[in-house]
């Protein structure tokens, strides 16, 4: 039953992100690093994009547009700005400089900063509101499931404008129960705390995070959440 | 852009195809927009239910073009934003070529395809609609590219005015509806 749960945002009303689980065992960085070894001048063509290094051109041997330069000749990149190594060099003056080659360059993807995480929130609240005007028959809701073929994205938009935003592997079935018991921890945890405040304040209560940890062993066990203890 | 035929699936004729039996069911297609990779809005079509025809004639007609202009505008700008969160959300990072794309809202089901070239194609249809990955990919390679990019008369980059092409597409779909 290993269909996880990868990830769980909650979006305020006025779009901003206040809560934000990981799955950090289920990320498969690793799965899909690469290392390749180029000699002068480089195949791939790779540009500075959202102030990290990327392959725009030149796919070959596994290295896609959009993989991400991980490391050069073993060094990793910073984390907080991806554009510099560790030790301090540029990533893109060393592979301009043709007294680095060969060169060897670890490719793949880079993970979410915080920041990043809180954009694609707000981006996330107004692509629901396009959504719902853009509807060729009236009276839509905004979108409720995004399906890719690699997650799916599963939206809830309370009553209040809150929504809680879930994504999981495609194959995860009872997502909606799922949704359901968060808005449910979300009422008795968050909203029913005196030191809750509206103002997008990030939700940082124990019995909250204990309560969603629970929520996610139960699933991981049974698949499903129609037994869970209150 | 003969290669590109040969990278996408290759169905038979342009019925709707025998693979998953859900794709056998009718369905129902609200409306269709090609985009080219610039933002340009190539192609428009749309098939208003007999509800929304009623309210279309009783309400102005006269907004209609910046009406219509405003919409294209707001739905490439959904395709642009939409496929950016998409990449970047993705927990396990898989990148591929030609990226089928789909949401559900409490009405409709918006399905988009993305070329290798860049070219966009969006289908709306309702709600109970399954993949349409095989039936976008039929449109691009056995109606657009034939159409249109092997026609010497369009010019790629302007918008589609081929009676043909808008007489098969429409062909196309209303077969996805019959059944």
């Amino acid at each position: 039953l290993d269909m996880p749960v990868y990830n769980i945002m909650i979006i305020n009303n006025a779009g901003a992100l206040v809560y934000t689980y990981t799955d950090q065992s289920r990320l498969l960085t690793s799965a899909n690093e690469l290392e390749k070894t180029y000699s002068y001048p480089l195949e791939p063509v790779i540009e500075v994009q959202d102030s990290r290094c990327c392959v725009v051109f030149g796919e070959a041997d596994g290295v896609r547009i959009g993989h991400c330069v991980l490391a050069v000749n073993g060094t990793n990149v910073q984390a907080g700005r991806p554009t510099l190594l560790e030790n301090g060099q540029e990533v893109m003056s060393v592979l301009a400089n043709p007294a680095s080659y060969p060169v060897s360059i670890k490719f793949g993807k880079l993970k979410l900063t915080a920041n990043e995480r809180i954009n694609l929130a707000g981006m996330f609240h107004s692509i629901y509101a396009i959504t719902a005007k853009l509807s060729p028959v009236a009276g839509s809701s905004g979108l409720q499931l995004l399906e890719t073929d690699a997650y799916r994205l599963h939206c809830l938009q309370t009553v209040t404008g809150v929504k809680i935003l879930v994504i999981t592997d495609p194959k995860q079935a009872n997502v909606n129960q799922v949704l359901k018991r968060i808005y449910e921890i979300y009422a008795d945890y968050a909203l029913k705390n005196p030191f809750f405040t509206m103002q997008g304040m990030n939700i940082n209560f124990t019995l909250f995070e204990e309560a969603v940890q629970s929520m996610l062993r139960h699933l991981d066990k049974f698949g499903n959440l129609t037994n869970l203890a209150p | 852009p003969m290669s590109h035929q040969s990278n996408l699936v290759s169905s038979g004729p342009m019925s709707a195809p025998t693979g998953t039996g859900s794709q056998l069911a009718p369905v129902t297609v609200h409306n269709v927009y090609i985009f080219d990779k610039n933002g340009t809005c190539l192609y428009f079509c749309e098939w208003p239910s007999q509800q929304q025809q009623q309210q279309q004639q009783q309400q102005q007609q006269q907004k209609e073009a910046s009406e219509h202009e405003d919409r294209t505008r707001l739905m490439y700008g959904l395709i642009y934003s939409i496929r950016t969160l998409a990449a970047k959300l993705c927990p396990v990072g898989e990148i591929k070529d030609a990226t089928y794309l789909a949401y559900v809202t409490s009405q409709y089901k918006f399905h988009l395809l993305d070329v290798p070239t860049g070219l966009k194609i969006v289908l709306n249809t309702d709600k109970s609609a399954g993949s349409m990955r095989h039936q976008l990919e039929t449109i691009y390679s056995k109606i657009y590219v034939p159409y249109v990019v092997l026609n010497p008369e369009c010019n790629l980059g302007d918008p589609v005015s081929s009676r043909l092409f808008a007489d098969s597409l429409t062909e196309y779909l209303l077969t996805l509806q019959a059944k």
